[in-house]
C-alpha cells in the first residue's frame, strides 16, 4: 500500500496480500494472532528447518513443556508450522508409547475381563502423565478407569 | 603408533588430536576403523569449519573420560527432558547463536550424541519460560 506507515507488524497494511496473510493467520483455537515479520535475532529453528534437520529440531521441542510449546506457536508463522507438524508427531509417537492397551487405561483396543478390572487394572504415575500429556495433543481415544484415576488423585493429594 | 590421528577441516586447516579423546564422535571412530588407525592418514572432516573443529575438540577433551550414552535407550530419553546442562558445558555454550547453530550442526554430523544433547537443551532453555514476545528477542 503506498504510504503507509513502516511498523514492525507487515500485515498490519491493508494490502490484499496482508488480508490474505491476516485470514491465514485465524488458526490458534480461533484467536487472530498477528505475528510479526520474523525473529529479531538469528532463528536456529528455523536454520535447522531449512536445512532439514527436524529431527535435531524436534528434540528440542520435545524439552518444553506444553505451556513453552503455546507460547513457541506464537512466536511466528514459520514457528506455528513447524509446531502443529511436531505434535502430530509427538501424539504419534506417544500412542506408540502406550500401545492399544496403556498401563494408565489408555486404550483403543477392546477390554476384556472387565468384571475383573480388566487388564488395565493399574496407574503409574509415569503412564497417567503420557495419558495427559496425550490429551493435551488433542488425543480422543483416552479411556481413564475412575477408580484407579481417583486413587491416584488422593496419593498425590497426600504428597 | 603415537595415539594422535591428524584431521582436516572444510578449509583445508590440519589438527592434530588424541585418539582416546576424538572417539567421542562415532563418524570419526567409524572412520578410524574402516581407513585404520594410521597416524599418517589424514581424516577429512568436510562439513566442519577449522574454528566449530577446534570447539568441538575442546568439548571432546572434557568430556574423554565419560561413559558412552546409548540414545536409544528410553531411560536415558527420559533423564534427557528433566536433566540440565552441566556448569561446564553450559558455559562452553555461552556462544552466539550462530556459533551455537554451527556446533548443533558439527555434532550432528560427527554423531556426538550428549554434545548434541546439551546444544538442543540449551536451545530449549533459552525458550523456556518466555512469552512470544521475549523469545522473538
Amino acid at each position: 500500500m503506498s504510504g503507509s506507515t513502516a511498523c514492525s507488524y507487515e500485515i498490519l497494511g491493508v494490502s490484499d496480500l496482508a488480508n490474505s496473510e491476516v485470514k491465514s493467520n485465524i488458526s490458534v483455537n480461533n484467536l487472530l494472532v498477528i505475528f510479526p515479520a520474523k525473529v529479531n535475532s538469528f532463528d536456529i529453528l528455523e536454520k535447522l528447518e531449512e536445512r532439514n534437520l527436524l529431527h535435531i529440531r524436534d528434540r528440542i521441542f520435545d524439552l518444553l513443556d506444553d505451556r513453552d510449546i503455546n507460547n513457541c506457536s506464537q512466536v511466528s508463522k514459520s514457528w506455528q508450522s513447524f509446531i502443529q507438524t511436531n505434535r502430530i508427531m509427538r501424539k504419534k509417537k506417544l500412542r506408540m508409547e502406550m500401545g492399544e492397551i496403556g498401563g494408565a487405561g489408555h486404550f483403543w483396543g477392546n477390554d476384556k475381563n472387565i468384571d475383573d478390572g480388566g487388564v488395565r487394572n493399574n496407574m503409574g504415575e509415569k503412564d497417567l502423565k503420557k495419558v495427559l500429556r496425550l490429551l493435551a495433543l488433542g488425543e480422543k481415544k483416552i479411556n481413564l478407569k475412575e477408580r484407579e484415576f481417583r486413587a491416584f488423585l488422593n496419593k498425590q493429594k497426600r504428597k | 603408533m603415537s595415539g594422535i590421528v591428524t584431521l582436516v577441516s572444510q578449509d583445508q586447516q590440519k589438527i592434530e588430536v588424541e585418539l582416546n579423546v576424538i572417539r567421542q564422535s562415532k563418524v570419526i571412530s567409524g572412520m578410524l576403523q574402516d581407513l585404520g588407525e594410521d597416524e599418517d592418514t589424514e581424516y577429512p572432516i568436510p562439513n566442519v569449519s577449522h574454528a566449530i573443529l577446534k570447539k568441538i575438540i575442546e568439548w571432546c577433551e572434557q568430556h574423554k573420560e565419560d561413559a558412552p550414552v546409548d540414545d536409544e535407550d528410553p531411560s536415558y530419553q527420559e533423564k534427557k527432558r528433566t536433566a540440565e546442562v552441566p556448569r561446564w558445558d553450559a558455559e562452553f555454550l555461552k556462544v552466539d547463536q550462530g556459533t551455537l547453530f554451527e556446533i548443533i550442526l558439527a555434532a550432528n554430523y560427527l554423531d556426538i550424541c550428549r554434545l548434541l544433547d546439551f546444544a538442543c537443551m540449551t536451545v530449549a532453555d533459552q525458550i523456556r519460560g518466555k512469552t512470544p514476545e521475549e523469545i522473538r528477542k
